[in-house]
């Protein structure tokens, strides 16, 4: 495994659209980097500017504190798991997971292939799916297969672009588990992209949020919770959303544009404030409350279950400890 | 909710009627007819430049007759040897036309469109126009092939020894656009991020070729030579106008073959007969290959 680096990347597709701006981005060896941002902020550019499937414009690439600028892929040495899975369709679950330790570079001898091929498949429950073809297997199926393909090899960088998008919630949880625990016992350094925030924050060592080809706030998961640097850094993680509101509502002092207070932090029963509340939504372990406020829309979220009906007045009051202060552009005033 | 008045009219089923109907009865009038007339003849004696005589039924003594006959299998393995030869090279070169014309460059579209002109030319035509560029005196051909090295003078189609590549020679230059442009499509619908995962995986080009490109292209590559052995087993014009099946029988196909006992001899149920072992020969070699053909598409 490998430390990696990316400084002052900028990548241009046909010379016209800017697809990542001078990006610096340090992954340690060893640690679980997610790169965190809506579609089209450049996460996919970035992994594959690592790989070295882009020609970057500026900027340099270090494995180890070594340039790999200039590399060709292959000897970059990265496993990728592409978010269209991209099997190889003519050959059988097994040759699929074995053709990257038959290459030319790597030349394993066979057995040593069979065994690594085994743990693998079990570790992803596809032991019985070896002899099947990579195009009659479930979508499911297939993105393990993808993943069991990254995971045989041990590169520099395992490199992961929402590889679990395509599966049913119930299966991308015990994954997501389960990937978590491979990290840690390979010690693997991995950079995946997703814009799921729970994925993000249940397995990342690191986050990084990008916006537009941007990187606007790198940190552990609860500093990016906590300690957001903008009211989009804000927005990216929490459900339900954090409460963007403007800064004339509750007398928060100072020169805030808006602020922002996650639902956890509005408490209900108590307080000066009061408000209808515009639905209830009950998620088993939390209930989310919307209350309209003056107009804007506040939403609360309380642990079990909530009994009150809409269109009912009811009393708030928020912890004015966890209020996040915003200026006009949006980029967080007083930050501890 | 207000539903419009159910159109009357012609059922579904008599619109498609309506639009095959055509084309059908045409088939029937000149491919289904005279192959059931075929038949039927090839049991007969009968001589069609003979008027007034009525033929008589004779059996199986019309194929027996050609099954025996030395010379109708000399005719086949010319026209083994004619499919061999120009199947194995318009693959080898039509995959090798199709994987440079895949590859983005300036002008690969003029180039394309260039390369696939042979095909597009009447097969008389090219037959009457290459015996210009074979003829030994003042044909292209020669002055060609002597520019790289001096073989002195030859004869294409004179030669009984050259012909046979001379018939080779033109089919491959005419019709290997053909399967370029099959296994073009086939490589178009490779998606590219196949490459870029081998790339990953630290796959070399050859292999690449090997386990991405080729499976991927092998059915369309099929499909071509399966439409050019068909055309080639039954190949006439152009090898009538090139060589007209000379020197001595030494191009002669069957197809050849069949139109003189047929036209020239007027041996009408004789050559109905040639015929139809003709027929059979290749529904049964087609249908074997489609067979086999669809073994590899499911692999």
């Amino acid at each position: 495994m490998a430390k990696v680096e990316l400084k002052n990347l900028t990548k241009t597709y046909d010379k016209k659209i800017l697809a990542l701006e001078d990006i610096n981005l340090t992954i340690e060896d060893g640690q679980f980097f997610v790169l965190l941002g809506p579609s089209g902020a450049g996460k996919t550019t970035t992994l594959r500017c690592i790989a070295g499937l882009e020609k970057i414009d500026s900027g340099s690439v270090l494995f180890n504190n070594e340039s790999v600028t200039e590399d060709q892929p292959a000897s970059r040495d990265v496993s990728f798991v592409f978010q269209q899975f991209s099997l190889y369709p003519h050959y059988t679950v097994y040759e699929n997971l074995a053709f990257p330790l038959r290459s030319p570079m790597r030349k394993l001898p066979e057995d040593e292939i069979k065994t690594k091929i085994e743990s693998i498949s079990k570790m992803l429950k596809i032991s019985n799916k070896l002899k099947n073809k990579a195009t009659e297997l479930s979508g499911g199926e297939m993105q393990r297969v993808a993943i069991g393909r990254a995971l045989v090899r041990e590169p520099s960088i395992y490199l992961m672009d929402e590889p679990l998008s395509s599966l049913d919630a119930k299966l991308r949880e015990s994954l997501r588990v389960e990937l978590k625990n491979i990290q840690t016992n390979l010690n693997a350094t991995i950079l995946y992209v997703t814009h799921d925030q729970a994925e993000a924050t249940t397995l990342a060592d690191k986050i990084g949020v990008l916006k537009e080809g941007k990187i606007v706030q790198i940190g552990t998961p609860e500093e990016i919770y906590e300690n957001p640097n903008s009211i989009y850094v804000s927005q990216r993680l929490g459900s339900p959303k954090i409460n963007v509101l403007p800064g004339s509502l509750f007398n928060i002092n100072g020169n805030t544009s808006t602020f922002g207070i996650r639902p956890e932090n509005i408490l209900l029963g108590t307080g000066n404030y009061s408000g209808k509340i515009i639905s209830i939504e009950n998620l088993g372990s939390e209930t989310v409350v919307a209350i309209n406020f003056e107009g804007h829309e506040v939403l609360s979220s309380i642990q079990g279950a909530y009994k009150s009906s809409i269109n009912e007045t009811i009393n708030f009051d928020i912890n004015t400890n966890k209020v996040l202060k915003f200026n006009k552009e949006g980029n967080r005033i007083n930050e501890r | 909710m207000k539903v419009k008045k159910k159109f009357k009219g012609l059922s579904d089923k008599a619109v498609g009627w309506l639009f095959i109907g055509p084309s059908v009865l045409l088939l029937l009038a000149i491919n289904i007819y005279p192959l059931v007339y075929a038949i039927k003849m090839s049991f007969t004696n009968f001589y069609a430049n003979k008027i007034g005589r009525v033929p008589e039924f004779v059996g199986l003594k019309n194929y027996i007759k050609v099954l025996n006959k030395e010379a109708i299998w000399e005719k086949m393995q010319v026209t083994a040897s004619f499919m061999f030869w120009t199947l194995l090279l318009q693959a080898i070169i039509g995959l090798g036309l199709a994987l440079l014309l895949n590859r983005k460059f300036k002008g690969n579209e003029l180039l394309t469109t260039l390369i696939v002109l042979p095909m597009m030319l009447s097969p008389a035509v090219v037959g009457v126009f290459w015996t210009y560029l074979y003829n030994p005196q003042v044909g292209l051909f020669n002055y060609v092939v002597n520019f790289f090295y001096d073989f002195g003078s030859f004869d294409m189609i004179g030669s009984s020894m050259l012909a046979p590549w001379s018939i080779v020679i033109v089919d491959t230059w005419m019709w290997t656009p053909f399967t370029m442009l099959i296994c073009l499509a086939g490589l178009r619908s490779v998606p590219n991020y196949l490459y870029e995962a081998a790339e990953v995986d630290r796959a070399n080009k050859w292999q690449q070729f090997i386990y991405i490109t080729l499976p991927s292209v092998l059915p369309f590559l099929l499909l071509a030579l399966l439409f050019r052995g068909i055309e080639n087993f039954k190949m006439f014009d152009m090898v009538v106008e090139l060589t007209s099946g000379g020197p001595g029988s030494a191009t002669e196909l069957a197809s050849i073959n069949l139109k003189r006992e047929a036209f020239e001899k007027w041996k009408t149920g004789y050559s109905s007969a040639f015929a139809v072992i003709l027929f059979v020969t290749i529904f049964g070699f087609g249908n074997v290959y489609v067979k086999v053909m669809n073994k590899i598409k499911e692999r």
